[in-house]
């Protein structure tokens, strides 16, 4: 069942029982004060009755007459004012003495009368009477008076209430539950538009998002899908992403193995089922060789790659300038076989990094410039203090990288000038690796580069504590 | 003369195709990457493209939809090896693959049934006195019809198509029965010998110590 009818159902259920139980307490007590107000109008009638038979009867006795039956009756019958009183008298021995309306007295009602009056509302057919009844003694003669009083029309007047309360009550409930209806499909359609909204999601469509409208709890609730919605997303594009990068990480290494092999493959092929020129033979072995060094560099690339991600790290504390002194000595002679200047300056300071690891990073960033700069430039390597870091720089004023390239450098096998990289042996790893080295040392590389004019690459590292007396 | 464009862009690979196809008596043209590649079809008509997949600036799919019109036979060589990649190139149009690394042969013998599949290749095929005809499937000797089996006949096709080139009894094996080489050099032994008789080749095919047999012509 739908919600909206639980809830239109629900409170047409209330509000039915509510109208029939407030009804039916409002005209029980309308009855029941009406109904009092007769009966102390009767009592009222006894007693005036009462009063009435014994002056009139006590006027007998003083006269000295017996008070004879005739006596009584006379004395009463006076009182029965043209018929709308019932009176009743019996004697004490609860015979009727005189009757107005033509019947009986009431035995038990006279039994149970004693020094008070009592009083019994009586139906006869469609009638109801009220009868009080008394008991009275003049003259040594005691009589049992009793009065009626037709109290029909209280009773009449409930019943028609009821009528009339049940009829406006159908038609008050048809119209509650008119209104009801609406304000239930009104309160649900939130839930309506947000499971038609889930649906659509659960198909596929993850861009829709709930319109939020108000403050209340289902705009709560509302605010909170959509927030989830983009929680689930984001984790979603995530996913699809790093799935995306190792599908390309899978695709660019068999593209990177299978070409040098390809050609080693061929030419071997070649060179062992042909009767080759010998320089068709030196050119098909100089193929194979070249290849196969290509594929070496892959290889250990690769293995550095793979071992930064299983092993464990000893980070030592090391002074950087003694750091790129070694590097400018490792690194001169192959700048000045290409040409090239290099500029290394390094400030005094402390850190906690792996000085081996780190000495590939930069011979890798080094390696980098040198292969993007023209005979003849110069290449500057310093490292500086910078507050509480210390910050490593490469400047080459080479080739640059287009901006939106930059983002996609440090992934595997990503070449901004493939042909180029190839022809210097390149296996699109070197800032890979780099970037690998960087994050082992809660760092990561930051390039600033204009194309045409220069790349500057820094890593910065946190120096580390002050040196402790030993 | 067949001509065979050849876009690669790894140098090694598109020269170690341009040597063997030429060997093999077709024309080769070579493209370094896609847009050099696009310019060539839109100048000249080739009867087969040889296409590497992974190219620099427009890449192999790509250049694909602008060789479907013009109806060129297809290869698609490609290092990737997953079913996906493969029905992809064949979708787009593509008559064949090769998956990289490949050996000589099988390029060959690619070339050879993508051509033949749209009757570009020569069906006339004659070493010396004998001449084969690959459309009636018959062999002649001097004019003389010679009754082949049909592994004499695909053995017979595959010697003359790499004519000169020692073929190892394991690639013969697996051109010819098409299934893996387990050791077994005696069927093919058997077959070299049976031909050489029939065709009266003892001299041509000659025995490569510890390797195969080659035709040599």
């Amino acid at each position: 069942m739908r919600f909206a009818w639980k809830v239109f159902l629900s409170t047409v259920i209330v509000i039915a029982v509510v109208f029939a139980i407030g009804g039916f307490i409002l005209i029980t007590s309308f009855f029941d004060s009406a109904l009092s107000r007769e009966t102390d109008r009767a009592l009222e009638e006894n007693q005036l009755t009462k009063l009435a038979y014994e002056s009139a009867a006590t006027t007998y006795v003083n006269q000295g007459e017996k008070l004879t039956d005739e006596a009584v009756i006379n004395s009463v019958s006076s009182l029965e004012s043209s018929g709308r009183r019932g009176i009743v008298v019996a004697d004490e021995n609860y015979e009727t003495v005189f009757t107005s309306t033509g019947e009986a007295a009431d035995m038990q009602l006279m039994a149970e009368t004693e020094a008070d009056r009592t009083y019994r509302i009586g139906r006869t057919g469609e009638r109801y009477e009220i009868t009080v009844c008394c008991r009275t003694t003049v003259g040594e003669r005691t009589v049992y008076l009793e009065t009626s009083r037709d109290i029909t029309s209280i009773f009449q007047e409930r019943e028609m209430q009821f009528d009339t309360y049940t009829e406006w009550s159908i038609v008050l409930l048809l119209l509650s539950a008119i209104v009801m209806l609406a304000v239930s499909m009104f309160l649900t359609r939130p839930l309506a538009r947000l499971s038609a909204t889930t649906r659509r999601i659960a198909e596929g469509d993850y861009d829709v998002r709930m319109r939020v409208k108000g403050e209340d709890e289902i705009a709560e609730f509302t605010r909170d899908f959509n927030a989830m919605t983009d929680a689930v997303q984001d984790k979603m594009y995530d996913l699809e992403n790093t799935a995306r990068q190792r599908e390309d990480f899978v695709a660019s290494f068999a593209h990177e193995l299978k070409t040098p092999l390809t050609s080693i493959i061929g030419y071997a092929d070649m060179l062992r089922s042909k009767q080759m020129a010998p320089e068709e033979m030196f050119l098909a072995s100089n193929y194979i060789f070249t290849e196969g060094k290509r594929l070496e560099a892959l290889s250990l690339k690769l293995l550095e790659l793979m071992v930064l991600d299983r092993q464990e790290f000893e980070k030592r504390r090391v002074n950087p300038r003694v750091l790129m002194e070694e590097i400018e000595g490792l690194m001169l002679p192959i700048m000045e076989k290409a040409g090239l200047i290099l500029e290394v300056s390094a400030q005094n300071a402390v850190l906690m990094i792996e000085p081996d690891l780190f000495k590939t990073l930069l011979v890798n960033l080094i390696d980098n410039a040198r292969k993007a700069s023209e005979p003849g430039s110069t290449i500057e390597v310093y490292g500086h203090v910078r507050g509480r870091d210390y910050l490593f720089c490469v400047r080459d004023h080479g080739r640059g990288i287009p901006e939106d390239e930059i983002k996609k450098i440090t992934e595997a096998f990503y070449m901004v000038d493939k042909s180029r990289a190839r022809a210097q042996n390149g296996a699109g790893l070197g800032l890979a690796l780099s970037d690998k080295i960087a994050r082992l040392h809660g760092s990561r590389l930051e390039f600033k580069s204009v194309v045409g004019s220069g790349t500057l690459v820094c890593i910065r590292v946190r120096r580390a504590a002050g040196r402790r007396r030993a | 003369m067949v001509n065979i464009l050849i876009v690669e862009d790894e140098l090694p690979i598109s020269n170690l195709i341009r040597v063997n196809l030429t060997e093999g008596g077709y024309c080769c043209n070579v493209a370094n990457d896609g847009m050099q590649a696009a310019d060539m079809i839109e100048q000249n008509r080739y009867d087969l493209i040889l296409l590497d997949v992974m190219l620099p600036k427009v890449n192999g799919y790509e250049l694909m939809e602008y060789i479907a019109p013009t109806e060129t036979p297809v290869i698609f060589i490609t290092a990737k090896n997953d079913v996906a990649d493969r029905v992809k190139g064949l979708h787009l149009g593509a008559d064949d693959y090769i998956v990289k690394p490949f050996e000589i042969v099988e390029l060959l013998a690619r070339v050879e049934a993508v051509l033949r599949r749209y009757h570009k290749g020569e069906s006339k095929l004659s070493i010396g006195d004998v001449e084969v005809d690959t459309q009636s499937r018959s062999v002649k000797k001097n004019g003389k019809q010679i009754d082949l089996t049909m592994k004499e006949y695909e053995l017979l096709l595959l010697f003359i198509r790499n004519k000169n080139i020692a073929l190892f009894r394991e690639t013969i094996f697996e051109r010819v029965w098409q299934s893996d080489y387990l050791g077994d050099t005696r069927t093919v032994d058997l077959h070299v010998q049976r031909l050489r008789k029939k065709l009266g080749w003892e001299k041509m095919i000659v025995a490569v110590y510890k390797v195969g047999y080659r035709l040599e012509c």
